[in-house]
């Protein structure tokens, strides 16, 4: 490439530049000087590069495809496959060329136009080229075969139908026995996702020795791939598994990390069932895992972090001796940084829980405020777990208050705060120091972990009303509701504990809360108290100081995922569940599976205005489960117009809405409507109670005229749902997708509407429906 | 792996150069990815991966760049990232340096990479030995020796391609620890690890057949040598060519080497020797007027051993002024921009001790910057030293044509993530 190149990317003048291409390229005297030609050809993809828009000069550049120069022809075939799409009728006039080249004398050519051929995405176009890509699966060169069989895979996404018509899996099959290892990686890639459907390759004992007597001679990647397949494959008796594990043993010393992370998932998959040998073989896996931990590779280390965190869940001891490596080092990133306080949070134990916590502590002193936070909520996470070692962790806390930095000590106080309603007596003394506290803190959670101390605690601090005082006649000016709620309570319960000296500051503080204060639960609370009290003060005092006004605690260490859903994550090892926590159902949308005749569409933008609620809290986008026979009732059996009429009376005003007693929707139909229509409601709520099975759930829709079309199978966490209705007069269809929280008890529906005006009336259909039986009515 | 494409960006989150492998996400979704990582920074959640809607973008960051590829499946974030690190090491290898400006400057031969690095999301070769045989600098003309597919994507040895040929055969072995260290600010060797390497070079003829001993110690117990010094490796990684399975049944190290420069193994170990370059520091700091240092520096190993290029790097807080420095031995550098002080000792001998003393005038306004407590950091390198005790006893060279082949070996132990936290 010339020096000049670097000009390319200049920016000036980029409008005229396009017909000055255009001119250049249909100039004859550039097309007779070789490397002006290319010049100019480089120039075009430096554009294309920049994001200009150059379809225009489409014609031009087949023209220029004609070349004998490969460094040319890659980047005029780079431009068609980009603009392909843009230019369909134009891109009918590229297939000569690249059909003449997939016969050219040299491999790199022939499997370059193979290559382009098969990403040119346009359907229209497949017939001209399944003949090349047939000969191209049978070529003398291995590079041209392997490039043969990638374009498989591309055009059975483009029409599922030709590889059924061609006979391509068993053209596939046959491939698998290529010397070319490379070839043979690309056909497994290529059959897995083909027979996706059907659950992917399916690895029968002949395939799985095979695969593992050629494994040595793949690229890592192949490996990798390889070892991930196999996880497929169940060995017919233990003696067959330990060949293949002793054989697959040395891939956990393979310079390819990737290698490593399958080959330490395969070991856990085969030897799940095998409980005596869990522990032996975490042991095994440990080494591999403390070398990633060592790479320099962070983002590589980060995601072994979030392995280990979750091996931890399976056998909790298993790092305890290598705890030092999770100390962070002053250049780890931020996100290694937090995770390593994760793990060393859960494996501390009676053998190292002063080095832990001294460690932890170090980071207290963090210049990152939020590091620090979370490295003193470690400590009273590992005190709430290990109680042996409790008194020690308080007395480390309790030295952090001495330190009187505003952050530190108030996140120090919340989480004494919990500590004190499991070890009363250590954490007790932590009260000498409230006055001093009370200075330095400013932040709401802080000042609401003192009040409460203050409330709890009045009798055995001597000041303690005339601590709470002045925070009474600052009321006016305090912005957090949490403050001013534990104010309230903290002072109900300092008043019948010393009444002389709160009495007065009660008054006020109830007079201003009910007259003045405009945040409802402040309000309200106030209210009810002071009626308690006008009722009865012995009754008030029973409700405010019984001992049920502590509130609940929620470390995070007990509050675990269900055990459940934790089996799900190691099935889906070495993936992002891990990363997320959570198992792939929750974010990835599930993938159509193939229906005859169906061209697999592309998804189109449908949602841009949704967005998530929540980082990590990802939502399955517009997942489309796949349709399982036994829940394809169609139309209402019941027919019946239950609660219909009731609704009617009740909802005079609004236009009522007549739903067709036998809506009609073929699965694909469904796809295609939920695929193109924007979503146009989506609510939330809680459920009054869960469905013991699905068809439970289901039946109470169908009884309404709403007919399911897909569920998920009984017995997981989420459990989703499909349903449709038509409009009795036939015109437009409701969409509705529900999807059941078993653990949150939630239920969340999502609706798509083809005639918009009747997306309210349908919302409050649904609603009416489910109100009573599934979800609690409105007020 | 199914990566649905890939994207180089600069640091502000513009494109430079993408490919699109598998068109099944829209290539505009890569502008919602920047603000993601602004936003995650700004809260302090940030990872290597983020996700917007259904897309996941795993990216890394190298230099002023963002590599970044993006999958619609619960992809195999491992293999990801190892991929996206194995690009960044093509593209070095390739342009010496990888950067905006190295990008731009060669857009042409990237494309072509990215044409060959993935097909369909699936990786294929990232050899960069082996692309460098068809995709070059220069380019190809088709009528002056059309290139083919090198022999090595046919042959069985993936890694070597056929027809090396060297005037003068030579190899280099470099053995390299590096140490890693974390010290408590009450001086408790908190992580002490070596990370070792072998790296070699290797300028020979033909197909050579290549074997390695080493002190290794249940080599040695093996065959009954147990008196003589062993090294006991824990976690050895081989390079793709050493045959595996011989290592597993005698402990012979075999292989055909690739030609040029490659890791031939790495291996680490858990130590409890002495750390090597030991600091101990007092520092005192009278808020508002001066902080002072002292720092003293021991050779922990054997006299007859030297450390070289001894770095000691040591922080000040940012609004300290007026720097002064008393030592005997060595240079020392203020940094204002690092915020450190840079003590710097050509040769270091073994057993040895030296001592430096710093003063800083503080402002007497407080610095709004809080800047935590860095630790001091330490480089050197040991040359003919390994603190594992590693020793190379042979290597074998046989070819077939029978030549004569020089083996030179070197030694070097130096700093990895050696760190002394302060107080």
């Amino acid at each position: 490439m010339s020096a000049s190149s670097t000009t390319y990317f200049s920016d000036s003048n980029k409008k005229g530049e396009v017909s000055e291409l255009k001119k250049s390229l249909q100039s004859p005297e550039v097309q007779r000087d070789a490397s002006q030609y290319k010049k100019i050809i480089q120039k075009v993809i430096s554009y294309m590069t920049l994001g200009m828009d150059l379809s225009s000069l489409f014609m031009d550049m087949i023209k220029a495809g004609a070349t004998h120069d490969l460094v040319q022809k890659k980047l005029v075939y780079l431009y068609i496959c980009t603009y392909a799409q843009s230019n369909p009728e134009l891109a009918l006039l590229t297939v000569n060329t690249l059909r003449k080249d997939s016969q050219d004398s040299s491999a790199m050519v022939r499997g370059l136009a193979l290559r382009s051929m098969c990403s040119l995405r346009l359907p229209d176009l497949v017939e001209y080229i399944v003949e090349p890509l047939l000969a191209g699966l049978g070529d003398n060169s291995s590079y041209v075969r392997r490039c043969a069989v990638m374009g498989c895979v591309k055009l059975y996404h483009l029409i599922p139908d030709f590889v059924e018509d061609n006979g391509i899996i068993e053209r596939l099959c046959g491939l698998l026995t290529d010397p070319d290892v490379q070839v043979l990686c690309n056909c497994i890639s290529a059959l897995d996702e083909i027979l996706a459907a059907e659950g992917g390759l399916q690895v029968h004992k002949k395939l799985a020795h095979y695969l593992l007597k050629r494994l040595k001679a793949f690229s890592g990647w192949g490996q990798s791939m390889v070892i991930e397949l196999l996880l497929r494959y169940k060995p017919r008796n233990t003696d067959e598994l330990f060949d293949i594990l002793n054989l697959l043993d040395d891939r956990l010393k393979h310079p390819n990390s990737a290698v490593v992370m399958a080959c330490i998932q395969l070991f856990i998959h085969m030897t799940k069932d095998m409980e005596d040998l869990t522990e032996h073989i975490f042991k095994r896996i440990r080494g591999p895992l403390m070398t990633i931990l060592a790479s320099s590779n962070s983002e590589l280390v980060y995601v072994c972090l979030c392995h280990i965190e979750l091996l931890l869940t399976k056998i909790p001891n298993l790092f305890d001796q290598e705890y030092r490596s999770f100390f962070s080092r002053h250049t780890d990133p931020q996100y290694i940084k937090t995770k390593k306080l994760e793990i060393l949070t859960a494996i501390a134990s009676i053998s190292n829980v002063e080095e832990v916590v001294t460690e932890l502590s170090a980071h207290v002193h963090d210049v990152d405020i939020e590091m620090s936070k979370k490295s003193i909520k470690a400590i009273g996470e590992i005190a709430m777990c290990l109680s042996q070692a409790s008194e020690y962790c308080i007395d480390v806390l309790l030295t952090f208050l001495s330190w009187e930095i505003e952050y530190i000590t108030s996140q120090t106080l919340v989480v004494i705060r919990d500590l004190l309603l499991k070890y009363e007596k250590s954490a007790i003394a932590v009260l000498p120091q409230m006055s001093q506290c009370l200075e330095i803190v400013q932040d709401p959670k802080g000042l609401s972990a003192i009040i409460w101390i203050l409330g709890e605690y009045g009798q055995s601090i001597p000041d303690s009303p005339y601590m709470l005082e002045p925070l009474v006649n600052k009321i006016a000016s305090e912005q957090s509701a949490e403050v001013k709620l534990q104010l309230l309570t903290a002072t109900m319960k300092l008043f019948f504990k010393k009444p002389p000296e709160c009495q007065d500051m009660l008054g006020r503080l109830l007079k201003f809360c009910v007259d003045e204060e405009s945040h409802m639960d402040v309000h309200d609370r106030a209210l009810l108290y002071y009626r308690l009290l006008k009722t009865n003060a012995k009754e008030a005092e029973r409700v405010v100081c019984g001992s049920n006004s502590k509130p609940v605690t929620n470390p995070s260490n007990l509050n675990t995922n269900m055990p459940n859903s934790k089996e799900l994550l190691f099935k889906e090892f070495n993936t992002l569940s891990i990363i997320y926590g959570q198992p792939s159902v929750h974010f990835i949308s599930q993938t159509i599976p193939y229906i005859k005749g169906l061209p697999y569409t592309q998804e189109k933008e449908a949602g841009d205005e949704r967005v998530l609620h929540h980082q990590e809290e990802l939502e399955a986008e517009e997942p489309i489960l796949p349709p399982s026979g036994q829940h394809l009732t169609v139309g209402n059996l019941l027919g019946e117009d239950v609660g219909n009429e009731q609704q009617d009376e009740e909802r005079e005003e609004e236009d009522v809405l007549e739903l067709s007693d036998h809506p009609a929707l073929t699965p694909a139909q469904f796809e295609q409507k939920w695929k193109s229509l924007p979503q146009s409601s989506c609510w939330e709520e809680a459920m009054a109670r869960l469905p013991s099975t699905p068809e439970e759930f289901q039946q109470h829709f169908s009884e309404n005229k709403v007919a399911v079309i897909a569920s998920s199978p009984p017995g997981q966490s989420i459990q989703k749902y499909f349903f449709y209705a038509q409009q009795a007069s036939e015109e437009s269809f409701f969409l509705v997708e529900a999807v059941i929280d078993v653990t949150t008890e939630l239920l969340r529906i999502v609706t798509k509407v083809e005639d918009l005006s009747l997306v309210q009336q349908f919302d409050t259909y649904l609603r009416t429906c489910l109100e009573g039986e599934w979800i609690v009515e409105d007020d | 792996m199914s990566m649905s494409a890939v994207f180089v960006l600069d640091i502000k989150g513009k494109v430079i150069i993408s490919r699109n492998y598998r068109g099944d996400i829209e290539m505009s979704k890569i502008e919602k990815f920047m603000p993601l990582v602004l936003e995650n920074e700004e809260e302090g959640t940030q990872t290597p991966i983020c996700v917007h809607q259904d897309v996941t973008f795993v990216y890394i960051k190298y230099n002023n760049l963002y590599l970044v590829s993006m999958t619609k499946k619960n992809a195999n974030v491992a293999l990801l990232f190892v991929f996206l690190h194995k690009m960044v090491q093509v593209f070095s290898e390739y342009f010496k340096e990888l950067e905006e400006e190295s990008i731009r400057d060669n857009f042409v031969i990237i494309y072509e990479l990215l044409d060959e690095l993935v097909d369909f999301g699936y990786p294929q070769f990232t050899e960069t030995k082996i692309l460098q045989e068809y995709i070059t600098q220069e380019g190809h003309k088709l009528d002056v020796g059309a290139p083919k597919p090198p022999v090595a994507l046919t042959n069985a040895v993936s890694w070597r391609g056929e027809g090396v040929k060297y005037r003068k055969n030579e190899v280099f072995l470099d053995v390299i620890e590096s140490v890693n260290l974390l010290v408590s600010a009450n001086a408790n060797v908190l992580q002490s690890e070596i990370v070792g390497s072998v790296k070699m070079r290797c300028y020979l003829t033909g197909m050579p057949e290549l074997r390695l001993g080493l002190n290794d110690k249940i080599l040695f117990e093996s065959t009954g040598r147990s008196k003589s010094k062993a090294v006991e490796l824990e976690d050895v990684k081989f390079h793709q060519c050493v045959r595996l399975s011989r290592f597993e049944n005698d402990r012979t190290i075999s292989f055909i080497p690739p030609d040029g420069e490659f890791e031939l193994m790495s291996y680490r170990l858990n130590t409890h020797v002495k750390p090597l370059i030991w600091i101990e520091s007092v520092i005192e700091r009278h808020s508002h007027s001066r902080v002072e240092y002292m720092i003293k520096a021991k050779s922990q190993f054997k006299r007859r051993s030297t450390a070289n290029n001894v770095e000691i790097h040591i922080p000040v807080p940012p609004d300290a002024d007026t720097p002064k420095f008393k030592t005997t031995v060595g240079v020392v550098k203020y940094t204002p921009e690092d915020n450190e002080i840079v003590w710097n000792m050509k040769s270091f001998p073994g057993g040895k001790e030296f001592l430096l003393r710093a003063h800083f005038r503080l402002p007497s306004v407080d610095s709004e910057i809080d800047q935590g407590r860095p630790p001091i950091k330490v480089k050197f390198e040991i040359p003919y030293f390994t603190v594992s005790g590693i020793q190379v006893r042979y290597l074998k060279i046989i070819e077939k044509s029978g030549y004569q082949a020089l083996p030179w070996v070197r030694y070097i132990t130096q700093n990895g993530d050696y760190q002394l936290r302060t107080t």
